[in-house]
C-alpha cells in the first residue's frame, strides 16, 4: 500500500483536476478548521459563511498555489485573514451568541455524560469570550490548528515573543475561568 | 486536532486547558456545509476543463491574429512609402534641370539644356553623350520633349553604370583643375560662364556656377541678373542665397517683377 499524500501533493494533485485529491485533503482539516473559526467568531452563522469563504479563496488560489510552506500554514493564514477582514468590514465585537444553542442543561437537574460535557463546552467557550480575539486566536491556532509559535507568528504576522506572551495570557486567563465553579452561565446577547 | 503540534514548545499552555479544550472541543463540520465546500470544488474543475479547452485554441489563434494583423499594417504602410527617407535636397542636383523643357523663346535654349550636374557627372553624360543619339546634344530638341527625358535619362543611367577608367582619369584631372582654379582666385566662387557655355569638347569641362562674381555683385542690376540665371539653371538654393546677401548690401532693392 501506497503512502497516503502530504497536504503538498494533494493541493497540487487538485491544481492538475484532481478532484479526489482535494476531497481527502477537506476532510483533514474541514473539522478542525471549523472549530477554530467557530471559536474564534463565537457566532455559528459567522464561522460557517467564514468557512464557506475560506475554502473558496482556496479553490481560487489553486492555480497559483506553490508548496513554500506547509499546507495547514497556508490554510490558516487565508483562515486568520478572513476573519480580520470580517471584523474590519462588521466593526463589531463578536460575542458569544449561542454556538451551542440547542443544548441548554438544566444545572438544577443530575447530569448525565453529554449533559456535563455541553455545560463544559459552554464554560470553555465562555472562557474564551472572556479574552481578546488576538489571545484568543493564537490560542486556537495553537490548539486546534497545532500550528508552533513560529507557524503562529508567520500566520498572524506577529514576532515570536508576541506569540509566546499572547499564549501565556490566554492560558492563565482561560485556566481561571475553568477552575470557577460551575455556575450557570448567562448568554450575552 | 495536535497533529503537527510542537510539544517542546507546550509549555506555553498550560497542559490542563490544552487537555480540557482537546475533550470538549469536539465539533463536527456541519453536513450541509461540507455539501456546499464540495460542490465547489467540483464546479471550479468543470469550469477549469471548459476554460482550459476554450483557452488551448484560443490563445495561439488570438497571438497568431495578431502577428499577422500587425505585418499586413506593416506590409501595407511600407507598400505606400511610409517608410521610405526622404528625398535628395541637396542643391548640386537638380532632377528638374534633367527634364527641363527647353525655351524656344530664347536664344538660351542651349543654356536650359546645360546639365545641372556635378563635375564627374557632366564627364560621365559627355561620354555617354559621344556615343548617344545626337539629340541630346541639339540645342532645338524641344519639339520631342519626352524623347529628350528619356534619351537623358537612358544616358545618365548608362553613365553611372558604365566603368569607364578613362573617364575617371578626365573626371580626377578635372577636379584637380577645379580646386586649381578655385586656388588662383581668391575670394570668389567658380566663375560664372556665359550662358551660351554648352557641353564642351572631350578636352574642356564646364564648372557650373554656383555663385556670383565680385565683379557681377558690385553692381545691383548684374547682380540681380546672375540670381536670376542661377535660378533659372535650377540652383535655387544658391540663387536664394545670393539673394540674401543682396539684400543684406543693398537693402533698398527692389526686384523687379
Amino acid at each position: 500500500m501506497g503512502a497516503t499524500p502530504n497536504d503538498s501533493a494533494l493541493m497540487l494533485r487538485y491544481k492538475d483536476g484532481d478532484v479526489a485529491a482535494f476531497e481527502i485533503l477537506y476532510r483533514r482539516h474541514n473539522d478542525s478548521l471549523y472549530r477554530y473559526l467557530l471559536r474564534l467568531s463565537l457566532n455559528r452563522d459567522t464561522a460557517e459563511d467564514l468557512f464557506q469563504e475560506v475554502w473558496g479563496k482556496i479553490i481560487k488560489a489553486r492555480h497559483r498555489y506553490r508548496p513554500t510552506a506547509k499546507f495547514t500554514t497556508f490554510l490558516y493564514r487565508v483562515a486568520h485573514n478572513c476573519f480580520i477582514d470580517y471584523v474590519r468590514s462588521n466593526k463589531r465585537h463578536m460575542v458569544v451568541s449561542g454556538i451551542d444553542p440547542e443544548c441548554s442543561p438544566d444545572p438544577g437537574d443530575a447530569p448525565d455524560l453529554e449533559a456535563e460535557k455541553s455545560l463544559a463546552r459552554r464554560r470553555l467557550d465562555v472562557a474564551l469570550g472572556t479574552i481578546p480575539d488576538e489571545q484568543r486566536d493564537a490560542f486556537l491556532l495553537h490548539e486546534e490548528a497545532g500550528l508552533s509559535i513560529d507557524t503562529i507568528a508567520q500566520v498572524t504576522g506577529v514576532n515570536r515573543e508576541t506569540v509566546k506572551s499572547r499564549l501565556r495570557y490566554a492560558t492563565k486567563k482561560l485556566k481561571a475561568a475553568l477552575a470557577e465553579p460551575a455556575v450557570q452561565t448567562q448568554r450575552t446577547a | 486536532m495536535n497533529q503537527d503540534n510542537d510539544k517542546h514548545e507546550a509549555m506555553d499552555v498550560d497542559p490542563q486547558v490544552s487537555a480540557h479544550y482537546e475533550k470538549f472541543a469536539d465539533e463536527k463540520t456541519p453536513a450541509d456545509l461540507d455539501r456546499a465546500v464540495l460542490h465547489e470544488v467540483r464546479r471550479a474543475v468543470r469550469a477549469d476543463n471548459r476554460s482550459g479547452s476554450f483557452g488551448a485554441w484560443f490563445r495561439p489563434v488570438a497571438f497568431v491574429t495578431t502577428v499577422g494583423l500587425s505585418l499586413a499594417i506593416i506590409l501595407d504602410l511600407n507598400d505606400a512609402g511610409f517608410f521610405s527617407p526622404p528625398a535628395d535636397m541637396s542643391f548640386e542636383t537638380a532632377p528638374a534641370g534633367l527634364v527641363k523643357v527647353p525655351d524656344e523663346s530664347t536664344a538660351d535654349a542651349a543654356s536650359r539644356n546645360l546639365p545641372q550636374m556635378t563635375v564627374s557627372e557632366v564627364m560621365r553624360q559627355k561620354k555617354s553623350a559621344a556615343a548617344q543619339s545626337p539629340a541630346v546634344d541639339a540645342p532645338d530638341n524641344s519639339s520631342n520633349d519626352a524623347g529628350v527625358s528619356k534619351s537623358r535619362a537612358a544616358m545618365v543611367n548608362e553613365a553611372f553604370t558604365t566603368e569607364d577608367k578613362d573617364a575617371e582619369q578626365r573626371v580626377e584631372k578635372t577636379e584637380a583643375a577645379v580646386d586649381a582654379n578655385l586656388q588662383s582666385r581668391p575670394g570668389s566662387a567658380v566663375q560664372f560662364t556665359a550662358p551660351q557655355a554648352t557641353i564642351a569638347t572631350e578636352s574642356h569641362f564646364v564648372v557650373e556656377p554656383v555663385a556670383c562674381s565680385n565683379e557681377q555683385k558690385s553692381a545691383v542690376e548684374e547682380w540681380w541678373i546672375c540670381i536670376e540665371t542661377l535660378r533659372k539653371s535650377g540652383l535655387a538654393a544658391a540663387a536664394d542665397l545670393e539673394l540674401e546677401r543682396l539684400r543684406e548690401d543693398f537693402p533698398e532693392f527692389e526686384p523687379p517683377e
